[in-house]
């Protein structure tokens, strides 16, 4: 964990933050000296670096060391594949059924116009919603059933009706950045 | 000759009357994304968000608000540049953001790659202290500054900032610049007293009506509506000016019909002071000040090429 966050903490530092911010630590403008947009991601990644290097040397002395087990490895590979494949259900399925749509009846129908518009706003987050929540229980008990998948569909339902219908100007996942 | 004239005339009517029909004809192909430049909740916040109500109420555009800040509106820029330029995405900054901002900090943009919509409101942009210092004038304030007194100086902006810089050098004195976020930071800073003096932007208008602070200049090139007798940035030896306004603009190479629709719409909201929208900019900005079509691409270009002219005077 602590090699982990050390890796981590190099690749932000000398990759991530570089290639994100424009003005560098400290930032001259026109006489006065000013905090640059590096500094505040620079300084997280110090700390980072301050964990992960206490890490190391105290927790790998330390007695009673949980030990890493491929089962657990699997687990969390799971769950990181079942959010990543989720989220790319989430982003592609609305307009995935558009071209299905639009090949099926020659229309010309684009999803970013119609990200505001029921049903077709609904289909991206329904599916990711769905596939990330029943697939997240499924992998808890081990097992894939019926009744995962029909509270998966009603939580997603909820969040819906909470998050999106009584609200003009608020778009659900992933329609903002589409 | 005469044949000639009236033919063109005749041409030139059919092209504005052909744009005009295309841009009453035109409706938007999906909601359209409004980006907002500006805090949430503030007054050019507010501006934008009831212009789009209005518009929606009116013509049964959809609009959906986003907040998109930060870097003087240069956020914004780089964001809505990349957007689909069919008028399905708008944003709201001011002038300088085009201007000296995308100058200044060599972002890799120009205000080519961006269609201007329209202008809605200018700045009443003055240089303002407290009532309670005891300087009636702006030559009282650099007395003061000339017989030693240190004069702590708010700006919201580097141009602003390079501004104050100059003129201190034109009136031979040097302030003591402190950058601060926002006008508001700026009348604040000058209520509590951590700062003598400072621009505002039109918020000072109440404290300058109750007579607790006074405009001792106006940053802009004309006197300002509520102090007509405080000298302007030319009167004081400065050669550039904060005259600014707010602008919609949107992604290069919007279509004529969509631009003009937008532009007409947006000036025919800001121009009725019956409407949420219209009464909001009366109030806090003035009146409108509405500069669109050509006129607008003129002024985008000219403040950023005025904006290097500044940055080589304000380096010197």
């Amino acid at each position: 964990m602590g090699l982990l966050t050390l890796a981590f903490a190099a690749v932000a530092l000398f990759a991530w933050i570089p290639l994100d911010t424009q003005t560098g630590i400290i930032e001259k403008v026109r006489r006065q000296v000013a905090i640059g947009d590096a500094l505040a991601p620079s300084v997280a990644a110090g700390f980072l670096i301050l964990g992960g290097g206490l890490l190391v040397p105290v927790e790998r002395n330390a007695e009673h060391q949980p030990r890493v087990s491929l089962r657990g490895l699997g687990f969390t590979a799971g769950l990181l594949a079942i959010i990543c494949i989720s989220f790319v259900a989430m982003r592609y399925s609305g307009p995935l059924v558009i071209w299905i749509v639009n090949s099926a009846q020659g229309g010309d129908l684009e999803y970013r116009l119609l990200r505001d518009t029921a049903p077709w706003k609904y289909i991206g987050f329904f599916i990711g919603g769905t596939l990330l929540i029943s697939c997240a229980i499924s992998l808890v008990e081990g097992q894939v059933s019926r009744k995962a998948l029909f509270f998966s569909v009603l939580a997603v339902a909820a969040m819906i009706i909470i998050y999106d219908v009584p609200f003009d100007d608020l778009l659900l996942p992933p329609n903002g950045d589409v | 000759m005469k044949k000639i004239f009236k033919a063109g005339i005749a041409a030139l009517s059919v092209a504005v009357m052909a744009t005009s029909s295309m841009a009453a004809d035109w409706t938007p192909p999906g909601p359209i994304k409004l980006m907002i430049g500006f805090k949430a909740g503030g007054g050019a916040d507010t501006q934008a968000r009831l212009i789009a109500e209005e518009l929606e109420a009116r013509l049964g555009w959809k609009f959906i608000p986003e907040q998109v800040t930060g870097k003087g509106g240069l956020n914004l820029a780089n964001a809505l540049k990349d957007q689909p330029n069919d008028g399905t995405a708008i944003g709201l900054v001011v002038t300088e953001t085009l201007g000296y901002n995308m100058a200044a900090a060599n972002a890799g943009m120009t205000p080519k790659d961006f269609t201007g919509l329209t202008t809605t409101a200018g700045f009443q942009m003055g240089v303002v202290a407290r009532t309670d210092k005891g300087w009636k004038t702006f030559d009282d304030m650099i007395a003061a500054a000339k017989g030693g007194q240190e004069i702590r100086f708010g700006a919201m902006s580097p141009k602003l900032a390079d501004l104050a810089y100059l003129l201190g050098k034109a009136q031979g004195v040097e302030f003591n610049i402190v950058s601060v976020k926002g006008g508001k930071g700026v009348m604040n800073g000058v209520n509590a007293g951590d700062l003598d003096v400072g621009f505002m932007a039109g918020i000072q208008a109440k404290g300058v009506a109750a007579g607790d602070l006074v405009n001792l200049a106006s940053a802009l090139s004309e006197p300002l509506v509520q102090s007509p007798v405080a000298p302007t940035f030319g009167d004081l030896g400065v050669e550039f000016t904060a005259d600014g306004y707010f602008v919609f603009v949107g992604p290069a190479g919007m279509p004529d019909d969509a631009r003009e629709a937008l532009s007409q719409a947006i000036i025919a909201v800001v121009s009725d002071e019956g409407t949420k929208a219209g009464g909001l900019i009366n109030k806090a900005f003035g009146g409108e000040t509405t500069i669109s079509g050509d006129d607008l691409t003129k002024l985008m270009a000219s403040d950023y090429a005025n904006a290097e002219t500044l940055l080589v005077a304000a380096s010197e």
